[in-house]
Order: structure tokens, then C-alpha cells, then sequence
């Protein structure tokens, strides 16, 4: 006989099968970026998988001295590759993927004990890590080629962003079909705008995430941009807005655990945003904003509390 | 189609026995019958070793008012009053009952003209001479408690104050539970008897009005009732959409009349009683038919040959009705939900057990790390926070489990159910729980 | 970069920590709050482990009510034991009452090989909550649930549970007896006891009250209630009571007749062994 408390059955769902989700989400995306960068996107995606995965592995095996590799953080691990990766530039040399990988997994994540203990999400801060120590490699994007084996033609350029920020919209301003599509200079993943949606529609499908963190995100982005007056339509579909809304806000680790708090959460990295666009140094605030938002979601988790069945009556009445 | 609204989880089903009918099964020769089956004082043996007893007889007696009296379920000697075997493996005294052949060829025949007699739709006259405090003698007196598990003396929920009367009786048939079906048997073969209970527990508590929560999942079950329900009749079938925990008392009386139970109040307080279907049968039984509470429907299911829904007399031992069962399985005695598993199957059916399920290869936990996903919170349909008050019952820290509301728990699993790192989350926080509920009972009876 | 700046800064900078030091040096003034000093001799003698043992809230609040009632009457702390109690004596200026040292024993001895398994586990690693769910693996309704509660919540690392056996093992070294594992363990198995003259103690390890013959069957090992310890005592120190014997330690001397009187060796001691060894009868 086995025995054991209730209940005796299980959704099946597991943390592996969650992470496969996320990564089968990110698949159109990660598609589109092959498309238009060829073939050192694909470098840079399979230098920083590999190299999430190595340094978790050798962190929990050396460091931690846990003995069998765990399957869920490995997991864990190749998506913050993956992410990782869609948030650089195909020109970066691969030395500095692997520089970020390795902070984004040891420092961000392994340090404070490992998956599921981390106050801030792995990807971002890698990419943050990196656009803070090499500014000038991490802003300067080959413009798209088309086709797989596209090698990029040398040109780089400032993405929309950066030329809004500059002043500079003259010349050659992209159509809305091109941002849609992400025929544009960018960071790896976040140019494909219909490719991010499909994956979102995935997740939600699949409900991974709900609405709540990529929906407050991009209507809070969407609203403050109309106040001040930016381009709403630009705001939208360029820079990494699309990609951090639904793929890095909504990591389960480091977003507030009830609805009320997510919407929180969102509208709070949607202002951070705008701000950092509109008047901050940088032309790009998306993972800047995510950093904030992860590190207010502790003091979300502790005053919004879930709604509760029934208002309390006191007991020791 | 009305539901309740926060958290909630759609297991799978998997009523395997849906459709199949009641079958009584053969009145065991030896039967073990605990002194404790509800809620309450145990009850006090009142016949000795060697003592002859007929089935229906009382042979254990109340002891208070929050109590209930046990009954032989066949006739024959009184072996011994020992303790057996419960299903966890500890120990609690009982009657220990044996027929000869001739006893058990008698309630053979008798009980099998009882079931023909059922069988046939109610004699609506009979209740009407009644009166209210009869009706809740026999009932008292057949020992009848909530056959939904709870187990709770179904008189104590019927004596109701005059000219205090709830508003309404709130009849559970939703069996959110998956694989169990004995309440669905039931409603499919006796709807016409379950009307007539359910009006003499309305004539009992002095409740103007009744409802039927149903999951819709059970669409022969409604059409039954309906079939037999007459439309003067102040009852009332309130079909819902299915979903678990849809049985719980709080979580019915929200789905059904909109409003909220206050956390540790009685459904009294928002003027309703809930009662199980079944229990609504036994009343039946016990009024129009003068029998006591000796059978009871259950569901065999899961991996074994034998499915089904089955007539069980209290006191069968288990493993006379599974038969061996192999080491690697899991027995529950309920739903795969709620039901507590057994350590060991040499133990007898109470009236409490609505099923037994068989799980050849169950789930096992591999406990990963929490990863934050809220899958608990929005699961859990009392708005609390699993992933919290389970760390806080793991790490002992009993009085911010308090402040977390633990005690509003209503230990229904979906938060282990949902949790994709496997984390046995209801374990520790039923633990907290228990502390915390026996903090408050103490505090309330210092003042 | 000129002088007159770099001056410029140091000045500020030091202007704004005299500022600062002023401040706090008046605000500290005015919020001081005064506190027997006695408390703070107090709780730097305690060990600071805030365990819990004495019965208060922790290390300070044994200093404070020590200070506050003025006396030691009832007040214990078992992890410093008599010495600090001593010291703490000499603060307040009363004497200290002789406290027994105390250490925690396991009454069980319900081995692997004595209790095989009867069924599996799979649940909450906890024996709270498997003593909620069932009898355990072991089929004992008294016995060790083997899940090291007691191990977890020791402040003094000094519970470690032992693979071969499934039981946890005291280190009468670490103990303190600050009673946390005896609050824990769901079956009340752990039991302060005197630490004994020379180390030398005898229990009987095992809780079991089932009759003896259910007991043998469960567990080799078992307290069948016999009673033969109860007649082989010449100190009358043990008592048999629902099958189960039970040594009172404030009675008992540690001669160890007992030990080889019991046959199933529920009987353990700290004693050296002697010429017949005292090994469990197995049967």
C-alpha cells in the first residue's frame, strides 16, 4: 500500500514543461531574427544557450555540489539563453554573449540560490549588464538582410528608437508594415512584431501567463505616450517593449503572484518606460523598467493580497 | 449557468462508473462496526458479547447531543467489542458482528424486498403525518449523519429554532469530486424517494423553500429529478457549471444563492442548511420506511475489475469487496481529491465512505524548487495564498500562518493539485491549520 | 584641479559628519531609554541562542524578567545551565537554584531490522504530517515516524538521524536540552531526562502501550510490558502502566539490572558494557 495526504492527483504540469512553452512561444521570434540576421544571429543564439546552460550546470555541480544535474533548471536556464539572445545585437562578438550568459545565470540568478529564488529576471539583467559595460557594441544593429543565410551587409544604424530620441526621423521613415513584419534594425528578437504576438496567443493559449502583465503593460505604455505626446504607433511596435511584455515582465519568478498585483506590476514598468524614452539618457527603457518592476514585486506580493473569499469575522472574538 | 467565482480547478472526471446502476451486494458475514462514525462523541455499546442482534437494531447508543447511534447492518451474534483497524492504521473500538447461514439467507430476503419497495416512486401521503419533532426522532434515531463525508448528525442540522428557520435547504448533489458516481446512482434510481426526503427535511427544520445544486455534468441525474419534481412543489434544481470545488459548503451556497459564508461561520448565517443528497435518501429511509442507517451506496472504482456503484453494508470490510490489491497501488476512501488514502485495507466501510478508489500506478511527487507562478493563488477558490501558509506551516511559524488566514482553508487541494513543482503545498498548510484551529478552540475556552 | 576645490569638498564633507554627529548625539539624549543595566550583564552571559528553552521569548527576555522579578525561581536556562545560572545569581544578588543537567533521549528503538516496512510514503517530507495521514511505514502507531522533525528544529545541530537505523541520535555533547525536539515530535518520543552521575542513564526505548503480543508482532523491539524490569529493580523506579514500563530518573540509580532483566532489549543505558552484554534478544 502507499499512502499519502490529499490529493492523490496532479495536473501533470511541471516547471520543465512550463519553460518548453516559453521556448516554443519565443519560437516565431526566434525565426524571424534568423530570417532577417542570418547566420551570427544564429551564432549568437546557440553561443548563449549553450553557455547559460554550461555555467548553471557548472554552478550547481561545483559550487552548490548538487550531484545530478535537474532537469527544470536546465531548462530554465536555456530560455534565459534564449531570451538573452534576443535581446542582443547580431554584431556582438560572441566572447561578449558568453560574458552575459554568465552573469545573467551566476550572478543573477545562482547567487541568490538558484531557480525560483532570484529577485531579478537572469535575461534582463544580462542584457543590462552588458549594454552598461559595452555601450557602443550593444547599440550599434546591422540593418535586417532577408533570408536565412543573409550575411549583414556591414551597415549599421541606430534603431527607430534611438533616431527618435535624436530628433533624426527624416529620410527613409519605416512603414508600419515594415515594424509589423520587423524588417528594421534592432535587437535580435525584438523586431518581429506579428512574431511576438503569435507567441504571446501561444502562451495565453496555453495559459501560461494570463493577460494581465503584457496587456497593463502596453495600454499603460500606449496611454502615457498619448498624454506626452510620442508616437504612440512607434512606442509600440519598436524597441523592446513588445518582447519584454510578454516574455521577460511576465517571468513567474520575479512577477507579482496575484492579478490586482500584476496590473500593478505592469502599469508601473509601462510609466517606467515612457519616462526613460521620452527623457532618460537612453533611447531604450524597456529592461531598465523591468529591473524597477521585479524589484518593487516583493512589496506588491506583501500589501495586494488576493481577493479573499469572505471579509473577516474576528475569531477570537 | 451560476458557479462559484474565485480559484477553482477542472480535474479530469474520469467518472469511469457514470450510467451503471446500483448494485446491492452480498450482506457480508462478519461485519466490523465502529462506535465512532460522525462527528462528535463516540457512540456507547449497548449490547454485550454473545448477544444475538437483527439488522436494524441499535447497538451503540448516543453519548450527547452532538452524537449518533449505530446500528447492526446484518443480523447475528455479537463476537466481540475490540478495536479495529481504521484505514490509516491506527485503532478505534468496535462491534464486532457474525451471521450464521440462516441469519444471512433471512436479510438476504428481507433486504432485497426493501430494495424492490424503493424502487418504486414514493406514497407521497405517508409523510404528511409527520410531525416535525417525529420526523427528527426517526431520524435522530436511525443514526443518520451527512453521507457526504463530513459525517456530521443530521439531526443537529435539522433542529432548527422556531421562528428562527433558515430560508432555505440547500440540497448538495453537485459531486465535484471526479470518479465517484454513488451520488449520481442514487439520483438516477431514486429521484421520486430523494423529493420525499428532501420535503420531510424541509417539514423537519421548517424551511419554506429548497434547492438542488447539481453539476451539469450529471444531465441523466437532472432529468430524473426533473421528471419527478412537480412544479407546485417549493423545490427547485439549480443546474451549474462544473467545477471543483464545487461541493464545498462554502463555495455551493455562493454558486447557487450568490452569497458568501463569513470565514468561520455556519451556512446558518446567511439563513441556509446544506445537506447531501444522499443523506436526503436516508431520511427518506428512516421516515417512510422506518430503517436505520445500515447500507450505503459507494463507488468502486479506478483499477480493479469489479466498477461499479454498490449497495455496501456498514461494517463489509474493504478488502472483502476490492479483494487483494497489489503493494504498489494506492486505496483511497473518497475522491481522488479529498478521500484519505489507507494504509491498510483490513478495515471496515463507515457511513461516511462514499468510494473507494484504486490507483495502480498514482502520481508521485518529485518535489522541484517553487518558481513563483501564482498557479496556487489563483486555484485557490478562498482567496488565500498557498505557497505562503505552506512555508509558513514548514517552517513551524504558527502565528503569521494565523494572519495569513489559514484557518479559512477548506483543505479542498487544488493548490497541490495545480502546482507545477509538484510542492505538496495542502500537506503543511493542513498542519498549520490544525495548530492554528486548536489555538483558537483554546482561546475561546479560556473567556 | 585647484586647491581651493579640493579644500572646498573636504570641508563640506566634514562639515556634514560633525553636523550629522551633533544630531544624533542630542537625539540620542533625548530618546535615551533607561534600562537596568543589569540586562545587558545578564544577556551577554546568556548563550544567545534564543532557542526558546527556558519558556520565554528568547535570550533578552530571560535577562529582563530575571532583572524585573528579582529572583531565579523558575527561571532556567538549560543550554547554559547551572554555571550561567550561577553568574546570572551573583548579578541580581540571590542564590542560584541547583538545576539537574538534562539531556534528550529517544524512546524508541523501532530499527529498520527490528519494524520492517509495511507500506510507502509519498508526501510531505514530515512527520507531523504523516502522523496526520497514517501509523507510518513501520506499522507502529507509537514509534519513530523517521521524517527527523526533531533533527530540523534543533537548534544545536545536535539530533542527526541515523541512516542504517531510520531513528534520529542524540549528541548528549550538543544537547542543551532546551526541549524544542520534545515540543516537535508528534508522538512524543523524545523525553528530557537527567543527565545521570557520570554520565550514566537508563531508559526504557520504547513508547508503545499496545498489548504485548500486538507490540512483538509490530516491532522486535517492543516494550511488551512484561514487568520483568519492574520486579528486577531494587529501587522501585520503574513503573508498568498500559503495557508500557517506564523508569522514573529521579529514582533511578543506573545499576542496570534492568538492562539484562528485559527480553527484548527495549531497555537502553549509557553504562559501559559489561562481562554479558546486554544485546537485544532477537527472536
Amino acid at each position: 500500500m502507499i499512502f499519502s495526504p490529499s490529493p492523490h492527483i496532479h495536473t501533470g504540469r511541471t516547471v520543465t514543461s512550463a519553460m518548453t512553452h516559453v521556448i516554443i512561444a519565443l519560437l516565431p521570434a526566434t525565426l524571424c531574427a534568423c530570417w532577417y540576421f542570418g547566420l551570427p544571429a544564429f551564432e549568437i543564439i546557440a553561443i548563449s544557450i549553450i553557455s547559460c546552460v554550461l555555467s548553471e550546470w557548472l554552478i550547481s555541480r561545483f559550487i552548490l555540489g548538487r550531484q545530478r544535474p535537474e532537469i527544470p533548471s536546465l531548462t530554465a536556464a536555456s530560455l534565459t539563453g534564449l531570451l538573452l539572445a534576443l535581446n542582443l545585437p547580431s554584431s556582438l562578438p560572441w566572447w561578449t554573449a558568453v560574458l552575459g550568459s554568465v552573469f545573467a545565470v551566476g550572478v543573477t540568478k545562482m547567487a541568490f540560490g538558484g531557480l525560483g529564488r532570484n529577485i531579478f529576471n537572469p535575461a534582463i539583467a544580462g542584457r543590462v549588464f552588458l549594454l552598461i559595460s559595452f555601450p557602443a557594441l550593444m547599440t550599434s544593429w546591422p540593418l535586417p538582410g532577408s533570408g536565412f543565410c543573409a550575411s549583414p551587409d556591414g551597415h549599421t544604424g541606430a534603431t527607430i528608437l534611438g533616431r527618435l530620441k535624436t530628433g533624426d526621423l527624416s529620410g527613409d521613415m519605416l512603414s508600419y508594415t515594415d515594424m509589423l513584419l520587423g524588417n528594421m534594425g534592432g535587437s535580435l528578437g525584438e523586431v518581429g512584431a506579428i512574431a511576438i504576438i503569435i507567441g504571446f496567443i501561444y502562451l495565453l493559449a496555453t495559459r501560461i501567463i494570463t493577460w494581465h502583465i503584457p496587456v497593463s503593460i502596453i495600454a499603460t505604455v500606449a496611454v502615457f505616450d498619448a498624454l506626452v505626446g510620442a508616437p504612440v504607433g512607434i512606442n509600440l511596435l519598436s524597441g523592446g517593449l513588445l518582447l519584454g511584455a510578454v516574455f521577460m515582465a511576465t517571468d513567474y519568478v520575479t512577477s507579482p503572484m496575484t492579478h490586482r498585483g500584476m496590473i500593478i506590476y505592469g502599469v508601473f514598468i509601462g510609466i517606467i518606460t515612457v519616462v526613460i524614452r521620452n527623457w532618460g539618457a537612453y533611447p531604450e527603457g524597456m529592461s531598465f523598467a523591468i529591473l524597477l518592476g521585479n524589484a518593487i514585486t516583493p512589496l506588491i506580493n506583501i500589501y495586494v493580497k488576493p481577493r479573499r473569499f469572505a471579509a473577516r469575522k474576528e475569531v477570537a472574538a | 449557468m451560476k458557479t462559484f467565482k474565485l480559484g477553482g480547478i477542472h480535474p479530469p472526471e474520469s467518472k469511469l462508473t457514470a450510467g451503471m446502476p446500483i448494485v446491492a451486494l452480498e450482506l457480508p458475514r462478519r461485519v466490523e462496526i465502529l462506535l465512532s462514525q460522525h462527528i462528535g462523541a463516540p457512540a456507547l455499546a449497548c449490547v454485550a458479547v454473545g448477544d444475538k442482534v437483527v439488522r436494524g437494531q441499535m447497538i451503540a447508543s448516543p453519548a450527547g447531543f452532538i452524537s449518533a447511534p449505530v446500528h447492526a447492518s446484518i443480523s447475528g451474534t455479537v463476537k466481540a467489542i475490540t478495536t479495529v483497524n481504521l484505514p490509516s492504521g491506527y485503532t478505534a473500538p468496535a462491534i464486532v458482528i457474525e451471521a450464521d447461514d440462516e441469519q444471512h439467507r433471512a436479510d438476504e430476503i428481507a433486504r432485497k424486498a426493501q430494495i424492490e419497495a424503493d424502487a418504486k416512486p414514493a406514497d407521497r401521503s405517508i409523510s404528511e403525518d409527520f410531525s416535525r419533532d417525529t420526523i427528527r426522532r426517526l431520524v435522530s434515531e436511525a443514526g443518520i449523519v451527512g453521507l457526504g463525508g463530513a459525517t456530521f448528525p443530521a439531526t443537529v442540522k435539522l433542529s432548527t429554532k422556531e421562528g428562527a428557520e433558515p430560508e432555505l435547504l440547500l440540497i448538495n448533489a453537485c459531486e465535484c469530486e471526479p470518479y465517484l458516481t454513488c451520488d449520481d446512482a442514487l439520483m438516477r434510481a431514486y429521484a421520486s424517494n430523494i423529493m420525499e426526503g428532501i420535503e420531510l427535511m424541509m417539514k423537519a427544520s421548517g424551511v419554506r423553500r429548497a434547492v438542488i445544486g447539481i453539476e451539469r455534468n450529471k444531465p441523466e441525474a437532472i432529468a430524473a429529478l426533473r421528471n419527478v419534481l412537480d412544479p407546485t412543489w417549493p423545490i427547485e434544481i439549480c443546474p451549474l457549471k462544473t467545477k471543483y470545488p464545487q461541493g464545498g459548503e462554502k463555495q455551493l451556497v455562493e454558486a447557487v444563492i450568490g452569497r458568501r459564508i463569513p470565514s468561520g461561520a455556519l451556512p446558518a448565517s446567511v439563513g441556509v442548511i446544506v445537506n447531501n443528497v444522499a443523506t436526503a435518501f436516508a431520511v427518506y429511509a428512516a421516515v417512510c420506511r422506518g430503517r436505520a442507517l445500515t447500507d450505503r451506496v459507494i463507488t468502486v472504482t479506478g483499477d480493479v475489475p469489479n466498477r461499479g456503484n454498490y449497495l455496501v453494508a456498514v461494517g463489509t470490510s474493504i478488502k472483502e469487496i476490492l479483494g487483494e490489491i497489489p503493494d504498489d497501488c494506492k486505496v483511497i476512501l473518497g475522491g481522488p481529491m479529498m478521500g484519505r488514502t489507507a494504509a491498510t485495507i483490513d478495515t471496515p466501510v463507515t457511513k461516511g465512505t462514499s468510494g473507494l478508489l484504486v490507483l495502480s500506478t498514482p502520481y508521485r511527487r518529485e518535489e522541484q524548487a517553487c518558481i513563483r507562478c501564482a498557479g496556487c493563488v489563483q486555484a485557490c477558490p478562498m482567496g488565500l495564498e498557498p505557497y505562503l501558509l505552506s512555508t509558513y506551516g514548514r517552517l513551524r511559524m504558527w502565528d503569521e500562518a494565523r494572519q495569513a488566514l489559514v484557518a479559512d482553508c477548506i483543505e479542498c487541494g487544488s493548490c497541490s493539485y495545480t502546482c507545477p513543482s509538484s510542492k505538496p503545498l495542502l500537506d503543511y498548510i493542513r498542519i498549520a491549520k490544525s495548530t492554528v484551529m486548536a489555538q483558537i478552540r483554546a482561546e475561546k475556552s479560556q473567556k | 584641479m585647484d586647491a581651493e576645490l579640493i579644500l572646498i569638498t573636504i570641508g563640506i564633507l566634514c562639515g556634514t559628519g560633525l553636523l550629522g554627529a551633533v544630531l544624533l548625539f542630542f537625539v540620542a539624549r533625548r530618546f535615551h531609554v533607561d534600562e537596568d543595566p543589569r540586562i545587558d550583564r545578564i544577556a551577554a552571559l546568556l548563550p544567545g541562542a534564543n532557542c526558546g528553552g527556558c519558556g520565554l521569548k528568547g535570550c533578552r527576555d530571560l535577562a529582563t524578567t530575571c532583572v524585573q522579578r528579582g529572583n531565579l525561581t523558575g527561571i532556567n536556562c538549560p543550554v547554559g545551565g547551572t554555571p550561567v545560572m550561577k553568574k546570572i545569581a551573583e548579578i541580581i544578588g540571590v542564590c542560584a537554584e541547583e538545576a539537574n543537567p538534562m539531556v534528550a533521549v529517544l524512546r524508541c528503538n523501532g530499527t529498520c531490522q527490528a519494524r520492517p516496512k509495511r507500506s510507502e510514503y509519498d508526501g510531505a517530507h514530515s512527520c507531523a504530517v504523516m502522523n496526520s495521514v497514517a501509523v507510518g511505514t513501520r506499522g507502529c502507531s507509537y514509534g519513530c515516524l523517521g521524517c527527523g522533525d526533531c533533527a530540523d528544529v534543533c537548534p544545536f545541530d545536535a539530533i542527526a538521524m541515523d541512516e542504517s537505523t531510520g531513528l534520529p541520535v542524540v549528541d548528549p555533547e550538543k544537547c542543551t536540552s532546551c526541549g524544542k525536539c520534545v515540543a516537535t515530535c508528534p508522538r512524543h518520543l523524545l523525553e528530557l531526562r537527567y543527565k545521570g552521575k557520570r554520565d550514566r542513564r537508563v531508559w526504557v526505548a520504547c513508547s508503545s502501550r499496545d498489548k504485548g503480543a500486538v507490540a512483538r508482532k509490530i516491532c522486535t523491539n517492543a516494550c511488551i510490558g512484561c514487568g520483568k524490569c519492574v520486579r528486577t529493580c531494587p529501587f522501585e523506579a520503574i513503573d508498568l502502566k498500559d503495557n508500557l514500563a517506564y523508569i522514573d530518573f529521579e529514582k533511578c540509580r543506573a545499576c542496570g539490572k534492568c538492562l539484562d532483566a528485559c527480553p527484548t532489549g527495549a531497555i537502553h543505558s549509557t553504562l559501559p558494557p559489561r562481562k554479558q552484554p546486554t544485546e537485544s534478544v532477537q527472536q
